[in-house]
């Protein structure tokens, strides 16, 4: 819905503001990311046109939302590391990647930043906490999930990965690993100039499983039962089978 | 070439897990054990979570169970009654099990109770085994062996005796009850069917005949292992389908080149063998918990 108001508000904008000029227009090198059984992640392009000459662009990829629950281990009887606390962190993207032309603390003031919404410092600050932490502050767990998600690709800050041609063309490219959580994503590009957002335009994104991978996922998860009946006999069945065809050839 | 599971959610290489199956598979075939004790615990070096390496190992040993479970059948191999009452131990303690799992999972502790519990059983089997291999290799003689004799008469005697005719003799059924009780809350914890236990209680605990407890063994693992599958994925989620084949592919493989390498190769040199192997991975499990983390923070629990 906030979508359909976005894009409303903003051909308001174009058609009502020609002294605006012609908007930022995006797209991706692909906007349906199908994880099938030969899924290892995808490359992504996001690309566009720049009304503009000058200032700064910030690509910034979000994903679903979902609370994370961030262990920490500690030493417990003097020997045996194992989780002593958690944290939950509310709504937290499950993959999230900010690209920019140049280190967005070079142009952004922190104040900035976080009216923003972009970068560790801001997405730790919007955040929501949960649970009872007595050895370790919120940051420390914050650090903790940036640090985990960044290890498997699914954080990524890259101060230099935008680059603008003539002033009036940018190109990104990000990678999309294949733990990156499926579900809907959002791309925001923002033009950064003098202080303030110039012109911003939002594309979505669809990672979504395919095929047999969607219909076991599905099953696994909406039709338990019948997934794990089904997980028994496909068991059975090729226990037997392979029982039939090794016992065949020690015949021989 | 790599493959997504779909439910362990990442994409492994297709010959990372026929090999690792493979590897198992070889064992199993040279030593005549299940190997699932090996399995789950490598499955978790390879960065499956532990819980879905435990479950869908319990659903690969459906499989690897089924074969052996009719043969033996067909030899009349199976002391059914006794059979029957493990099974009956085994449905109710992999329920339990289950049960323990996603309270454990939900505290954010499962993957510290299965490497403890792995590190606990590797250890006392490996050890053992080790022993036992080192004996054999100095050629020592049978009559130590026959101090470990069957007990037929135990110390106490447990109430609702029964005669079982197939296996000739007369015990309490809560006998085997809670030994299938037992191995089913292993079952649904550690992935594993469990025969490394049941095999020396049914013949020293027991008394049971040793040509009809390898039968019986594998008709309660089966049944265990079954319902294990099924409350896992109903209760967890855990259980990934593909996965479990690919592993049954390898293991089946990997059987086969065991078995016909086990007719040429000396037995009591692999029997040290396996138990160093064994050993060794107790001992990188044991590492993990006492070797201070490279990562503090953990991200658990997730998709609640």
């Amino acid at each position: 819905m906030r979508k359909l108001w976005t894009s409303l508000l903003l051909a308001l904008a174009v058609a009502f503001a020609p002294a605006a000029g012609a908007a930022l227009v995006t797209d991706l090198s692909d906007t349906h990311i199908k994880v099938s059984y030969h899924y290892q992640g995808e490359n992504l392009l996001v690309f566009g046109s720049l009304p503009e000459k000058g200032g700064h662009v910030i690509v910034e990829v979000r994903g679903p939302e979902k609370s994370r629950t961030i262990q920490r281990k500690g030493k417990v009887m003097g020997f045996l590391w194992m989780n002593v606390e958690d944290l939950t962190v509310k709504d937290f993207p499950g993959y999230y990647a900010l690209l920019s032309d140049a280190p967005i603390e070079s142009f952004l003031t922190p104040e900035e930043r976080n009216r923003l919404d972009v970068g560790h410092d801001a997405l730790f600050n919007s955040a929501e906490y949960h649970g009872e932490t007595a050895k370790a502050g919120p940051r420390d767990y914050f650090d903790g999930l940036l640090k985990y998600m960044g290890d498997h690709g699914l954080y990524q800050e890259k101060p230099n990965a935008v680059t603008i041609k003539r002033g009036a063309l940018f190109r990104a490219e990000l990678r999309m690993p294949s733990r990156a959580p499926v579900g809907d994503y959002q791309v925001v590009v923002r033009q950064w100039k003098d202080g303030q957002v110039i012109h911003r335009d939002t594309q979505g994104l669809s990672v979504a499983k395919t095929g047999i991978e969607k219909w076991l996922y599905d099953m696994a998860f909406e039709h338990p039962a019948w997934y794990g009946l089904m997980a028994v006999l496909v068991a059975l069945f090729a226990g037997w089978f392979v029982g039939i065809i090794t016992r065949g050839e020690a015949e021989h | 070439m790599n493959l997504y599971l779909p439910v362990a959610e990442m994409s492994v290489s297709i010959f990372v897990l026929l090999g690792l199956g493979g590897v198992v598979g070889v064992l199993s075939g040279l030593f005549g054990v299940g190997g699932g004790f090996l399995m789950t615990p490598l499955l978790m070096m390879l960065g499956i979570p532990a819980p879905v390496a435990a479950a869908t190992d319990a659903n690969q040993i459906v499989a690897a169970s089924i074969s052996g479970t009719i043969a033996h059948m067909r030899r009349r191999n199976v002391d059914f009654k006794m059979g029957a009452y493990m099974v009956v131990g085994g449905l109710v303690g992999s329920k339990l099990g289950v049960q323990l799992v996603g309270y454990l999972k939900a505290l954010g502790q499962i993957d510290f109770v299965i490497t403890v519990l792995f590190v606990i059983m590797l250890g006392l089997i490996g050890s053992f085994m080790f022993v036992e291999g080192l004996h054999a290799l100095r050629g020592s003689s049978k009559g130590e062996k026959s101090s470990k004799a069957p007990k037929k008469e135990p110390r106490f005697q447990l109430p609702l005796r029964t005669n079982f005719e197939a296996s000739g003799l007369e015990t309490s059924i809560l006998v085997p009850l809670g030994v299938g009780l037992f191995v089913g809350v292993l079952a649904a914890i550690l992935g594993v069917g469990g025969g490394f236990i049941m095999v020396p209680a049914m013949i020293y605990l027991i008394g049971m005949p040793t040509q009809v407890v390898v039968g019986t063994s594998l008709f309660q693992i089966l049944f265990t292992t079954a319902n294990t599958t099924f409350w896992q994925s109903v209760q967890n989620h855990t259980v990934d389908i593909v996965l479990a084949l690919l592993l049954l592919i390898g293991s089946v493989i990997g059987a086969q080149i065991g078995t016909r390498l086990g007719s040429k190769l000396q037995g009591e040199q692999l029997r040290v063998l396996l138990a160093l192997i064994v050993l060794a991975t107790a001992a990188k499990l044991l590492l993990g918990l006492v070797l201070e983390p490279e990562e503090l923070f953990v991200i658990g629990g997730g998709g609640h």
